[in-house]
């Protein structure tokens, strides 16, 4: 009879076994805890990130927690941040980085302890990210080149307003302008000023350097509180119709402007597409339903006067409270 | 000892049937419940689908109708005013005292605004008015709504919309006008929004063209980066309809031109729930097998314990009758009832055994002994004696009586081998040996037989009356002085057949009777009484036989009873 003891030791011994293994299966679906971290969180641009985020964090069942510093330029503020999210062993950490550089460090830190990073937006100097999700910023410098070439008249001298040289996507969009431009015979690049991430003292700043180059008859600007600044500079020295401008994103008062004809034209991103992308992306590389991929483009969209109320131009442009 | 080919044990056989039963029963439970399971979180699934969306539709339905009964209100209140004041007072009144009124128009047929209402908000000039587009409006019916759009004519706000309008003939004008209302369109938005069904699933609207009127992730949609394919849902009619990982509830408005469509993911309500089903299913079902395999094994080993032990006995009893001891021990009443009737078994075959052993040694001693007795020199050289004197003194018929009596004597011994001869030649038998002994014993006895002429053809061991005679002749006339007197009567009584020998002669003790039919003759000449007792008892039974009934001094009956035979019975021996 000892043999048949043994075997029944061994059958209860499995069953709990068994039984921990599924409870451990159990864990693998709890619900994820992912970080969004952004440039700042006031700007349009941003709560329409925000908003999409928030849509596919129900819809996947994520917890979402999102910051962001006050300036577009405290590069150190959102350091503390990624920090934080560290210590808080989240699942996974989106991001729009101010500084290309500067927080590379604490974002490899935390790939490496397991935690996925995703990129929205603005980049870094990472190998160790999972996914990139923004648009081409290189290539909406082309789109703002394109259209800029189209609005103004004859030859152009332009200048260019672009906020913190550190960030990334700003510089892209610089670059992909001035490719673009370059192969223009007729088009000349007058003036290029770098202005902080806010409204006033890009309007004080646009000011002083239309008072000091008046040939100027072009400026394209590359986000969102830039935009608001050149166009509010513009409109004060009155010369909405002289000066053709091209800028970033649909703050209210941007497309205000836009159909004033303060502003030409606006480069519109779809930043809910990259919260919504950025969070799905999230919640994929941390259950593990698929490894890391490719960047993910969102598209831009040249808005005009002339097509800002189409259909699918109203939808993108403008956001639900 | 033979070992049967391609033998199961039992142990193994008991294990795999009920190893295999269990697997088998508790796969197809498991199959049958995780299949039923299915089948009701799928329907449970697609209702709860159809629920959601049939509450949203008459949500949108009831808003939509609010929004059509405030337009009549705000028609009914201006249409009857005469004056313009009047008429931007009340539309002013209207919009101002609404929060989801953003702004009320009344244009006139090519879209101008006459009058309008929008708490205070001045219109920018020269904006074209999206709450306006002539060929929707000429071609509605009654009520025009307009999809959701921005409203663009206010200054500094662009907030969405959904135009209620309604053509009307209004006091004020000459001529036919509309009267549309925008409405904010940010609260029915987020209730879309809210809307969940399921962890992941959502609803949103569209016409019936499969245009989207409004989808949560709209902004994602027309990025290119979700899909959802409206112009093929729109070719669906209104239901739930379950394709193969999504499950789509349709529903149109009643007043016909919107349609809720509820997205569901089949993965997520019903797949992820299988899967843990299924899981905990089969470990309980790999458990169960497992515990019941362990159960076989323990029970076949207590059952095969036994009976393996029962066979083990009965191969030793095989080999060695004698020396088996046979110990029963189980625990099972089957096997134990079984092992007792083995141990009962060995008994009685130990038992015919010597039974046999012994009628063998029996009747091998009688035929040994009639072999002897039909040579019996002393008897044979005897009665020559006499028959030499019978010549020598010229008797002739005496002498040739004494011989035919001696033939017939010794041809009725022999029989042939045969130990069951017809009591007709058993008889003369006896008569042989009387007319010789007769002689013998000259004028010592007479004898006399009574024989029942209807048993002559029945059968009878041969050799039976002789020794009785012979024992009647020595023992109890050969002690008398006067002469005796010998009578055998072979009579039928019911089925029975009895030979009686009576004699007048000295009689016999009781010690001496029972001490005859127990001793053999230690004298190796001639068969006994005991002999012919044991003969009798050994063909036909214990109740036949011979009893002694005997009185000193004034004779002794022996009565040899044995049951009526008419063939003999096989005799290979």
């Amino acid at each position: 009879m000892k043999q048949s003891r043994k075997r029944l030791i061994l059958l209860v011994l499995s069953l709990v076994a068994m039984t921990c293994g599924l409870g451990c299966t159990d864990r693998k679906n709890e619900r994820k805890e992912v970080a969004m971290i952004t440039k700042s969180t006031n700007s349009s641009f941003f709560k329409s990130m925000y908003a999409g985020a928030k849509s596919a964090a129900a819809e996947f069942n994520v917890e979402l927690q999102y910051e962001g510093p006050q300036h577009e330029e405290d590069f150190e503020m959102q350091n503390v941040m990624i920090k934080n999210a560290i210590d808080r062993e989240v699942d996974a950490i989106i991001i729009s980085a101010i500084d290309y550089n500067q927080s590379v460090e604490l974002l490899d830190k935390a790939a490496d302890s397991g935690i996925k990073v995703v990129v929205v937006d603005s980049d870094v100097n990472s190998d160790k990210v999972s996914q990139r999700i923004g648009t081409d910023n290189y290539a909406a410098g082309q789109q703002a080149a394109e259209i800029l070439l189209k609005k103004g008249e004859g030859n152009l001298r332009i200048a260019v307003v672009n906020f913190d040289e550190n960030t990334e996507n700003g510089q892209e969009r610089e670059k992909g302008f001035l490719d673009t431009i370059i192969k223009e015979p007729g088009a000349i690049i007058e003036k290029r000023i770098k202005v902080p991430s806010d409204r006033v003292e890009t309007k004080e700043r646009t000011i002083e350097m239309l008072k000091e180059n008046p040939n100027i008859d072009a400026i394209v600007t590359f986000n969102e509180w830039t935009t608001l600044g050149v166009g509010d500079a513009v409109k004060e020295i009155g010369q909405q119709t002289d000066i053709a401008v091209v800028g970033f994103d649909n703050h209210i008062a941007a497309i205000e402007m836009l159909e004033a004809g303060t502003i030409d034209a606006l480069i519109v991103q779809n930043p809910f597409a990259m919260g919504y992308l950025g969070v799905k992306s999230a919640w994929e590389l941390s259950t593990g339903n698929r490894g890391a991929s490719e960047k993910k483009v969102t598209e831009t969209v040249t808005v005009t006067e002339e097509n800002m109320f189409d259909s699918k131009c109203q939808k993108l442009l403008f956001p639900f409270e | 000892m033979r070992k049967r080919k391609r033998e199961i044990s039992l142990s193994a056989m008991l294990a795999i049937s009920i190893g295999g039963l269990c697997l088998f029963v508790i796969l197809a439970l498991a199959q049958m419940f995780i299949s039923m399971s299915k089948r009701n979180l799928m329907s449970s699934a697609q209702e709860n689908s159809r629920q959601v969306v049939s509450q949203a539709s008459d949500t949108i339905e009831i808003t939509k109708r609010g929004m059509e009964k405030d337009l009549e209100n705000i028609i009914s209140g201006i249409s009857t005013l005469s004056f313009s004041e009047d008429i931007q007072n009340q539309l002013d009144l209207s919009s101002g005292t609404r929060n989801d009124i953003a702004a009320i128009f009344i244009f006139n047929k090519e879209g101008n605004i006459l009058h309008y209402g929008a708490n205070g908000k001045t219109l920018k000039s020269g904006a074209g008015n999206l709450s306006f587009n002539k060929g929707i409006y000429e071609n509605a019916d009654k009520y025009i709504i307009m999809e959701p759009h921005v409203q663009n004519v206010f200054a500094g706000e662009y907030p969405w919309v959904v135009t209620v309008a309604r053509q009307g003939r209004l006091k004020f004008y000459p001529e036919e006008v509309y009267i549309a209302v925008d409405f904010q369109f940010s609260s029915l938005a987020s209730y879309v929004d809210n809307i969940k069904i399921g962890q992941r699933g959502y609803c949103f609207i569209m016409d019936e063209r499969g245009e989207i009127v409004y989808h949560p992730q709209q902004q994602v949609l027309f990025a290119g980066m979700k899909q959802e394919d409206a112009q093929k849902l729109s070719r669906l009619k209104d239901g739930v309809h379950p394709q193969e990982d999504v499950i789509y509830a349709m529903e149109t408005l009643e007043s016909g031109d919107w349609r809720i469509v509820g997205v569901s993911y089949t993965s997520e309500m019903i797949d992820e729930q299988i899967g843990r089903i299924a899981s905990v299913v089969f470990a309980i079902a790999f458990a169960g097998i497992l515990l019941s395999a362990g159960i076989c094994i323990v029970f076949s080993r207590i059952l095969s314990r036994p009976i393996r032990n029962l066979a083990g006995a009965m191969q030793e009893f095989e080999t060695d009758v004698e020396k088996f001891d046979y110990q029963m021990d189980s625990r099972i009443s089957e096997v134990s009832s079984l092992s007792s009737s083995f141990a009962h078994m060995v008994y009685m075959i130990r038992e015919l055994i010597n039974k046999v052993k012994t009628e063998e040694i029996s009747l091998r001693k009688t035929e040994l002994k009639a072999l002897q007795a039909q040579i019996n020199p002393h008897f044979l050289y005897n009665t020559l004696d006499s028959i030499q004197w019978m010549c020598e003194q010229e008797k002739t018929k005496d002498a040739v009586k004494m011989v035919g009596a001696l033939a017939r004597l010794f041809r009725i011994s022999i029989s042939r081998g045969k130990e069951l001869i017809p009591i007709i030649d058993e008889i003369n038998h006896a008569k042989s040996y009387l007319v010789i002994q007769s002689y013998r014993y000259k004028n010592q006895f007479t004898y006399e037989f009574i024989v029942d002429e209807t048993i002559l053809d029945y059968l009878c061991n041969k050799i039976t009356l002789q020794p009785i005679l012979e024992n009647a002749i020595y023992h109890g006339i050969g002690r008398m002085v006067d002469e005796g007197k010998v009578t055998v009567i072979a009579k039928r009584e019911e089925n029975d057949i009895v030979f009686s020998v009576e004699d007048n002669g000295a009689g016999m003790t009781k010690e001496q009777c029972e001490s005859i039919l127990k001793k053999e003759r230690s004298d190796s000449s001639g068969i006994g009484i005991k002999n012919v007792n044991d003969r009798i008892k050994i063909f036909f039974g214990d109740e036949y036989g011979i009893w002694i009934e005997s009185e000193l001094d004034v004779g002794t009956t022996i009565t040899i009873r044995f049951p009526i035979i008419k063939e003999a019975p096989d005799e290979t021996k």
